[in-house]
This record gives structure tokens, C-alpha cells and sequence, in this order.
């Protein structure tokens, strides 16, 4: 015989419950609050009712139901055994007395109660000869390690740039125009911005693009295809500087 | 059975239990200590009965053998895990320094209080005792050591007892060391 509405709508209540008490023992494990709020009676009471039901899915979930209440019990009987078996002290003693307590002193009372395992390790002479073979190669064994060696440059590569704040003021307009109109159809590669100048201009340029990328007029992004880095509108906030070869 | 066949015997499980400890304080793994099944397989099926005499071996040499039962069968000696812990607790110099001051004090004060309220007990309540001793950053910064370091366990917001702090540390000395404790600028009782 078909079952009405209402007896499916009850059925499926009867099965949410027993899924909920099923849970029960996780529960209580995983949040270690005292075994006995759960009212056990109660829950066998009410399983009880229902057991008649003709049903494979209730009788399933009333099976667990019943093995999770076991469960609930043996939790029961293994809190007693502790609270039995060990110091018993009121909680809000140990609060106060930590409260009134330096670190130091919580410190020294941990290591009045810690017993620390033993183990012995061993390495194989094998490992050992490794070990040595490693430090030996590595250079400066025995030696305070230090900075590499610093090679000055020629004096044919240093140049000193002069700006003073019009020409710079002037020098970022016109290279931010010129940018800009590049960049409106899309992303230029960093090399065609610099141009063909040499020297001191192509510096000049390089310098007044990363004041640009600074205001937040264009960015750089590397483009992975090929292999360098492009200028493009910049969206959103200023980027973080990058250190480029020009 | 004659004397001499007993004296033999007595050797024989003298020498199984000896073997037993050596194979207890080599420290093969990451963990310390070993699990029932390789103690089985060392020194033979009746190696429940030849563990005590270990731990007798082992306090005479001021060492205690303890058990850690699996969290999934606790009532399987064979998955168990066995080590040798030091009987007496040792002070800071002895063991090095392991953990920081405010580390140490830190554990002490959440074993404290998970020891008073059965084990387990909210993330977020540890936090707000600690926050009274530490900075809020300091105090989750320390609880991830303690948890890295298996001394707590922690599992959907709550915190619980980990199995280095049940091997490791003594309920009950800890917290008569917590009551006993003198006031802070008693420096005698800290030495």
C-alpha cells in the first residue's frame, strides 16, 4: 500500500532524528563537554516509540541510533574512570592562581612536570663522509664568510645625470604624451618605447617610464611569449617598482 | 625444571627484554619510540608480558616506558605506540631550550586549563585567557607551534590535548605545581 504524505513527512523526521543522535559521539569527542547532558533514557524512550515502523531506511537508521547511544555510554563510563582517577581541582582555583602568575614562573611550572623522551640518533659513516665531502667542497671552509669581491667599474660607463626640476617637469610631459599615444592601441614592447637613442637619452627615457609607471599612468608586464617586458594602460593603483636591463 | 634450566630461562627473557630497550631508544623516525606490532616482531608474540620487565630495565637507568593507545583502536596493544620517557623532569639547562619562556608558560597555561575542563575546549576561549599574558598575534602565533609540535591538537575551531603533552607532561604534577606555586619575586622557589 502506497504511503500517504503524511507518513513519509513523519518517516523522514523519525530518520533526521536518529541521524542527530548517530552524531552524538563525534560530538561529544570533538568538543569534550561532559557526556552526561545527554539524557540517554530520553533518547531510548523516544526510539522505543518508533520501533514498530515497517520501514528498511528507519530500521537502518534506528540500528545506528541505537549503536551511537552505546557509544554515548561508553563515553559516559571512560569520564567517570577519569574523573576518578586523576586530581580533581576546581577550575576556577587554577584560573586565578595562572592569573597571578608571570610567565617565568608558568615557564618553570611546566618544566617541573615535563618528562622529556629519550631516543637515541644515529648517523651511518656513510652520512658522515657525505657530510664532510659537502663542507669541504663548499669554499671558504674554516673562514668567516664574506661579500664577493667588488669589481670596480670602468670609468668609461659612469656618467653623472644632470636634471634640474623644470627639465625633468618637461621631460616626463613630452615622454608620457609620446607613451601614451603608444600605448592607446595596446601593449608596446619596453625596447620600441626606448626607441633607437643611445647614452645618456636612452637613460634619460628609461628613467622618465618608471616616473610615468610611478604616477600611475602606464604599467610594465612581462609577456612570457616574448620574453620581455611590454608598456601598457595602466589599471588600477601605481605598481610595485621592477629592475629592467636598458 | 632443574636451577640451572631456570637460571638460563631467566637469562634468555633478561637478554629479550634488553633487546627490547635498545630497540625502544633507537630512534629510527621523526617520532620517538616505536608501535606494538614492530616490538611484536622484535621480541615475539608474548611481548606484553616481556614490557614490564623493560620498564624495570628502563627505571634503572631513571626511564619510564609508556604507552600512547591508537586514537582509532584504543583497546589494540599492537598499534600502540611504546616509548622511553625520562622518569624525574628535567630542568631547562638539562633539555636545552626546546621551547621559549613565553612558549612554555603558554602551554602551561592552556594544559592548565584543558586538564580542569575534560580535554577539550574552544579556540577561541584559549585565545582570550592568553591574551591576558600576550598579544593576540603572539598568542595564535604559539598556539600553531604547539599544535605543529603535537603538544595540542586542534579540529574545527576547538583544542584538545595532544599526544606529546599526555606523554610528556604530568597532569597532576603540573597542576599541584600551578597551586603550589609562590608568589612571582619568590626566587627560591624557582631555583
Amino acid at each position: 500500500m502506497p504511503k500517504s504524505r503524511d507518513s513519509r513527512k513523519q518517516e523522514r523526521a523519525d530518520i533526521e532524528y536518529r541521524e542527530r543522535i548517530s552524531a552524538l559521539p563525534e560530538e561529544l569527542k570533538r568538543t569534550g563537554v561532559d557526556p552526561f547532558a545527554v539524557d540517554v533514557p530520553h533518547i531510548l524512550e523516544e526510539l522505543k516509540k518508533e520501533h514498530s515502523r515497517n520501514s528498511p531506511d528507519l530500521l537502518t537508521a534506528d540500528a545506528r541510533a541505537l549503536n551511537s547511544v552505546s557509544e554515548v555510554v561508553q563515553i559516559q563510563d571512560q569520564w567517570i574512570g577519569r574523573q576518578l582517577s586523576t586530581l580533581q581541582v576546581d577550575p576556577a582555583l587554577v584560573e586565578g592562581k595562572v592569573k597571578q602568575l608571570s610567565l617565568r614562573s608558568l615557564a618553570y611550572v611546566l618544566f617541573m612536570s615535563h618528562h622529556p623522551p629519550v631516543g637515541v640518533r644515529q648517523v651511518s659513516t656513510k652520512r658522515l663522509l657525505e657530510a664532510a665531502d659537502y663542507w669541504i667542497q663548499l669554499q671558504g671552509w674554516g673562514r668567516k664568510p664574506g661579500l664577493p669581491a667588488h669589481q670596480p667599474a670602468e670609468q668609461a660607463s659612469l656618467q653623472t645625470l644632470e636634471f634640474s626640476a623644470e627639465d625633468i617637469e618637461k621631460e616626463v610631459t613630452r615622454t608620457s604624451e609620446y607613451v601614451l599615444q603608444l600605448v592607446s592601441e595596446g601593449p608596446v614592447p619596453y625596447e620600441r618605447v626606448l626607441g633607437d637613442l643611445r647614452g645618456e637619452e636612452r637613460v634619460k627615457r628609461s628613467y622618465n617610464i618608471s616616473l610615468i609607471c610611478a604616477q600611475g599612468l602606464v604599467t610594465l608586464r612581462y609577456d612570457p611569449t616574448l620574453g620581455s617586458y611590454v608598456v601598457q594602460k595602466a589599471v588600477g593603483p601605481p605598481d610595485s617598482s621592477v629592475a629592467i636591463k636598458v | 625444571m632443574s636451577n640451572a634450566e631456570q637460571d638460563k630461562e631467566e637469562a634468555q627473557l633478561r637478554e629479550r627484554a634488553m633487546h627490547g630497550l635498545r630497540f625502544l631508544l633507537i630512534q629510527r623516525r621523526n617520532q620517538p619510540g616505536c608501535k606494538g606490532w614492530e616490538l611484536k616482531r622484535e621480541m615475539g608474540r608474548n611481548y606484553l608480558q616481556l614490557l614490564k620487565l623493560v620498564g624495570s630495565l628502563a627505571s634503572e637507568i631513571g626511564l619510564k616506558l609508556v604507552s600512547i593507545p591508537d586514537e582509532d583502536f584504543p583497546d589494540d596493544p599492537d598499534r600502540s605506540r611504546y616509548l622511553l620517557v625520562s622518569k624525574e623532569p628535567l630542568n631547562g639547562r638539562d633539555t636545552g631550550s626546546w621551547l621559549r619562556m613565553e612558549e612554555a608558560a603558554s602551554l602551561a597555561i592552556v594544559l592548565s586549563h584543558l586538564f580542569v575542563k575534560g580535554e577539550v575546549d574552544s579556540k577561541a576561549v584559549l585565545v582570550n585567557i592568553l591574551k591576558e599574558k600576550l598579544p593576540e598575534w603572539r598568542a595564535q602565533q604559539i598556539l600553531s607551534k604547539l599544535t605543529r609540535l603535537g603538544y595540542i591538537e586542534e579540529d574545527s575551531g576547538y583544542i584538545k590535548v595532544g599526544w606529546r603533552s599526555k606523554v610528556e607532561v604530568d597532569r597532576d604534577q603540573l597542576l599541584t605545581a600551578i597551586l603550589s606555586k609562590g608568589p612571582d619575586g619568590d626566587k627560591n622557589k624557582d631555583s
